[in-house]
């Protein structure tokens, strides 16, 4: 009787409290995943300089320096752009590989029970 | 009304199998199941391809039931976890807060013995530590064990409203609700908060210890730095040269269980932080008052993303002035690295620069000639770089505060001295760590002890820091001496055996000497009925601690003629008291009755005071004040502070603490009235207040002044008969220097009746009494051994006999 008190628990449990904390568990490796990878700070200042390393504006009339001035700052932009986009798709490969994986997770969650008495009554079955 | 017995049944399960394999268990079995479906994988897989694809049944049906048994465990552990961290934000997330039932510890408790949850509690693991650290022995436990008493059952205890009901209320509710439990602590002297306050810092470290575990929640995963953030940021290559990052808080248990003071702290540096403009803060502390512990706590809080939202992503770094000022000695280079520090760190956009000692800073830049608060001006008032500086109160106001230009850009936050339940919050996270390190326990009581100790009695440092201090080197005597818990007994002893000054309860020896004190003041001071035993009564108050804490521990103005036995009494006084009569600091006040010399007693721009230099040295003494009456006015006015609040301030604004002092001042006035007034025997109680009102009536002594002293002590003149008994206590004194020189002393007693005659003066005293026998009584002695009428070991027996009418008329 404890012992099918304790399955009729646990099954209760399984089905509604752990599916709750599932939900939550998810969300708190979405959070640390974007923090991880700095997802919104990348995003927001994707085309700001490389590491806002810049050069200073030549004098006016000083050709050369408005053409270094140009190119530097162009190419630390677009250095940077390259970066950021290249940490913002790992990041975003990892929130959609770890959504895969928590999708197959959550469904092999709602099964395990059966997986788990299906897989050791035929394990039995095949042993003896 | 539910009680803590409604959700027992659910706990049971996982506490049984808790009980019955441990914890621990759940990981390797986990890990054995995983590895053995692994092996038979293997196996199949390798018998299959050796086999042309037949598989071996037997191996399968490990490898299912291997696999089943494995994510039965995984199963378990979720399980077990839901149960475990009941009360913590939820079993695998976070978010919501579990606001009803009982937590894990409440359940094992309650499970181990439902009729008896006293007996369960304190046989718990972790009731077991509250009762140890309460100050309760293992034995005594026991004996109250076995005691007939009423029993506690768990259907009696409710639930706590709107949150989980944890160990701290268990204990609380047994401690108020089981007459027997709470009448074993209160015989064995435990006070209800000590009882309260180790209750509360076991369920602490158990839920810090278990908040560890839970690597899923975002307390821990915000642990992890994250990748690509500079890039974003840009990288303050300059500062981080000259900078380091806040190091572990030392003082802060953790950023979830900060003292209140350190609460309020944190929250208005972060509202001044997360300000567009000027967000720059001057943190006003005493040094070793633990800011940037509360920093660190306050930088724990933004990157676990619990700090205000407009705080995020900020990073602190604390300026390295000495190494900056050690590179570039020269203006200009110094000019230009602190130009580029200071734009990097602005287009980094996150940056907090913290600069300690601030007022050092700039004067150190000062001497190379840099104008570092006009160069700064331009970067304080950025919306992209904040500065936190940190500074002593007494820097403030001398350096800091006449600059207002450059103060207006600072919100300034006075970080108030940290009351004694605050520094206890403090020692609690220092003394855990200790007891790791050196293998002690401190009980709760220790802890307490120490935190108001520290405050009361030493005087080296500032606070929390020298309570700090004082954790660490009890600890480190107490592993040396093999003592594993460490008592409020203890650090007591430990502070007394420092300091000198007996501390903690009153010793068997000791005993007898405080309720003894009249006779052994008597036995150095001869009469004085009423002096002695108002200096009796007040001592045995202070060392019961009946008394303020903030004062001296006593305070005495003698009043009366010379050679009454004032001096002598303060000789004896600091030989009871501090075991020493040498731990005396004497004064002649009328060396400060000029107009200046207030400076000599606390310094002035010349240097450091006399009273100033003398309280670091003899921190715990008898401060002896001759003459008080001569002294300045303003010299009064100081001591009317010193004796009101137990300390003062130094020239240099350094507080100086006189409460481990007892402050004796002496003074003649009113002698002539005292005279007169004995001289007619008036009655004790009426001639005091005519003497003192006599005082304050010609001005000599403020009224405020008199009525801060403890006591005001009238010494009467000597009569005859007691200047015999000062006469006998200097032959005493002398038979024994006699002795020695290798020589037998004794005197008739016709002769030492005619010492006491012959320079009988109620003017002078015991001090003619000593005149009479220097030049009478020593001379006599001195020619008998240079004439070698007596040898070495050979014995002196002086009567009337042996001096002439002239010697007697010396």
């Amino acid at each position: 009787m404890f012992f099918l008190t304790i399955i009729s628990d646990y099954l209760l449990w399984h089905y509604t409290t752990a599916l709750v904390s599932f939900v939550r568990l998810y969300k708190n490796f979405w959070w640390f995943l974007t923090q991880f990878f700095s997802i919104p700070q990348l995003t927001l200042s994707l085309l700001s300089p490389y590491k806002r390393m810049t050069e200073r504006r030549g004098a006016l009339f000083d050709i050369e320096g408005w053409i270094g001035f140009i190119a530097i700052n162009v190419l630390s932009r677009l250095l940077g752009a390259i970066c950021r986009l290249s940490i913002i798709f790992l990041g975003l490969t990892s929130l959609v590989g770890f959504s895969l994986l928590a999708l197959i997770s959550y469904a092999i969650w709602i099964i395990a029970p059966l997986v788990l008495l299906v897989g050791f009554t035929y394990g039995v079955y095949l042993l003896f | 009304m539910k009680s803590i017995t409604t959700e027992l049944n659910n706990f049971r399960p996982v506490i049984t199998y808790e009980a019955t394999l441990g914890r621990s268990s759940l990981l390797a079995l986990r890990l054995i199941f995983f590895v053995l479906w692994v092996l038979c994988v293997l196996c199949l897989t390798l018998y299959a391809s050796y086999r042309g694809g037949e598989y071996n049944e037997a191996l399968l049906g490990s490898a299912l039931i291997f696999f089943a048994l494995w994510l039965e465990q995984i199963l378990i552990y979720c399980y077990h976890n839901s149960f475990y961290f009941r009360g913590f934000d939820s079993i695998i997330g976070s978010g919501s807060k579990d606001s009803s039932g009982i937590s894990y510890e409440v359940a094992q408790v309650v499970l181990a013995n439902e009729h008896d949850v006293t007996a369960a509690f304190m046989c718990s693991p972790l009731g077991l530590e509250i009762m140890i650290r309460s100050g309760m022995t293992k034995d005594t436990l026991r004996a109250f064990m076995e005691t007939n008493r009423s029993f506690v059952s768990g259907a009696d205890i409710p639930l706590v409203a709107h949150r989980t009901t944890d160990l701290y209320d268990l204990g609380m509710y047994l401690y108020m609700y089981d007459v027997n439990f709470k009448n074993v602590l209160e015989q064995n002297a435990i006070r209800p908060e000590i009882y309260a306050g180790a209750l509360q810092l076991v369920v602490k470290k158990n839920t810090i210890a278990k908040r560890a575990q839970r690597w899923w929640s975002r307390d821990r995963l915000s642990l992890h730095r994250g990748l690509g953030r500079e890039l974003s940021t840009g990288i303050p290559y300059e500062l981080e040269r000259f900078s380091s990052h806040l190091a572990p808080a030392d003082m802060v248990i953790d950023k979830n269980h900060t003292t209140p003071a350190q609460t309020k702290l944190i929250r208005t540096v972060e509202q001044v932080l997360a300000r567009n403009r000027a967000a720059n803060v001057l943190l006003v502390s005493e040094a070793g008052g633990g800011t940037l512990d509360i920093l660190a706590a306050l930088e724990a809080r933004v990157v676990s993303g619990d700090g205000l939202n407009a705080l995020a992503g900020l990073e602190f770094l604390v300026l390295d002035c000495e190494q900056l000022l050690t590179t570039y000695q020269d203006k200009y280079p110094l000019e230009e690295e602190l130009v580029t520090i200071f734009n990097q760190a602005a287009a980094a956009r996150t940056i907090v620069v913290i600069i300690p000692n601030l007022s050092q800073f700039i004067e150190n830049c000062a001497r190379l000639e840099v104008d570092i608060m006009n160069l700064l001006d331009i970067y304080l008032t950025l919306p992209t770089l904040h500065f936190i500086g940190i500074d002593t109160p007494h820097n403030y106001h001398t350096h800091l505060r006449p600059h207002d230009n450059f103060m207006r850009r600072f919100e300034e936050i006075l970080v108030t001295e940290v009351t004694t339940n605050d520094t206890v919050a403090i020692l609690e996270p220092i003394a855990l760590r200790q007891e790791g390190r050196r293998g002690v326990l401190f009980t709760y009581g220790a802890i307490v002890s120490i935190a108001e100790t520290a405050e009361r009695y030493l005087t080296e440092g500032t606070m929390p820091e020298r309570a700090i201090d004082l954790v660490h080197a009890v600890a480190k005597q107490a592993s040396q001496q093999g003592v594993v818990t460490i008592t409020s007994e203890q650090v007591m002893t430990f502070v007394s055996e420092k300091t000198g000054i007996p501390v903690g309860p009153v010793s068997d020896s000791e005993k007898d000497r405080l309720l003894n004190l009249e006779s052994i003041l008597h036995e150095r001071v001869v009469g004085q009925e009423a002096a002695v035993g108002a200096i009796a009564r007040t001592m045995r108050r202070a060392r019961v601690d009946i008394e303020r804490s903030d004062k001296p521990i006593g305070s005495f103005l003698f009043l009366g003629p010379t050679g009454v036995g004032k001096t002598e009494t303060a000789k004896a006084l600091a030989f009871t008291f501090f075991g020493d009569e040498n731990k005396m600091v004497r004064f002649d006040m009328s060396e400060f009755s000029g107009p200046h010399t207030l400076g000599h007693l606390i310094g002035d721009e010349n240097g450091t005071g006399i009273l100033t230099d003398k309280m670091h040295e003899h921190p715990y003494c008898v401060l002896l004040l001759d003459e008080f009456e001569k002294a300045a006015p303003a010299v009064h006015d100081l001591f009317l502070q010193i004796l009101d609040e137990g300390f003062f301030t130094s020239h240099a604004g350094v507080r100086v603490n006189v409460r481990n002092t007892i402050i004796i001042a002496t003074s003649n006035a009113g002698s002539d009235l005292i005279r007169k007034t004995a001289s007619i025997r008036a009655e004790l109680p009426n001639l005091d207040a005519d003497i003192i009102t006599h005082i304050i009536e010609r001005g000599i002594f403020k009224p405020e002044l008199i009525n801060r002293f403890d006591s005001t002590i009238i010494f009467e003149p000597l009569d005859r008969d007691e200047l015999g008994g000062v006469a006998k206590l200097l032959v005493r004194d002398l038979t024994k220097r006699v002795l020695d020189r290798g020589y037998h002393l004794s005197l008739t007693p016709e002769l030492l009746a005619l010492l006491v005659t012959i320079d009988y003066d109620p003017n002078s005293g015991g001090r003619g009494i000593g005149r009479a026998l220097q030049d009478i009584l020593e001379e006599k002695i001195a020619q008998k051994i240079i004439s070698g009428e007596v040898q070495i070991g050979g014995y002196l027996h002086l009567s009337p006999a042996d001096f002439s009418t002239a010697e007697l008329r010396v």
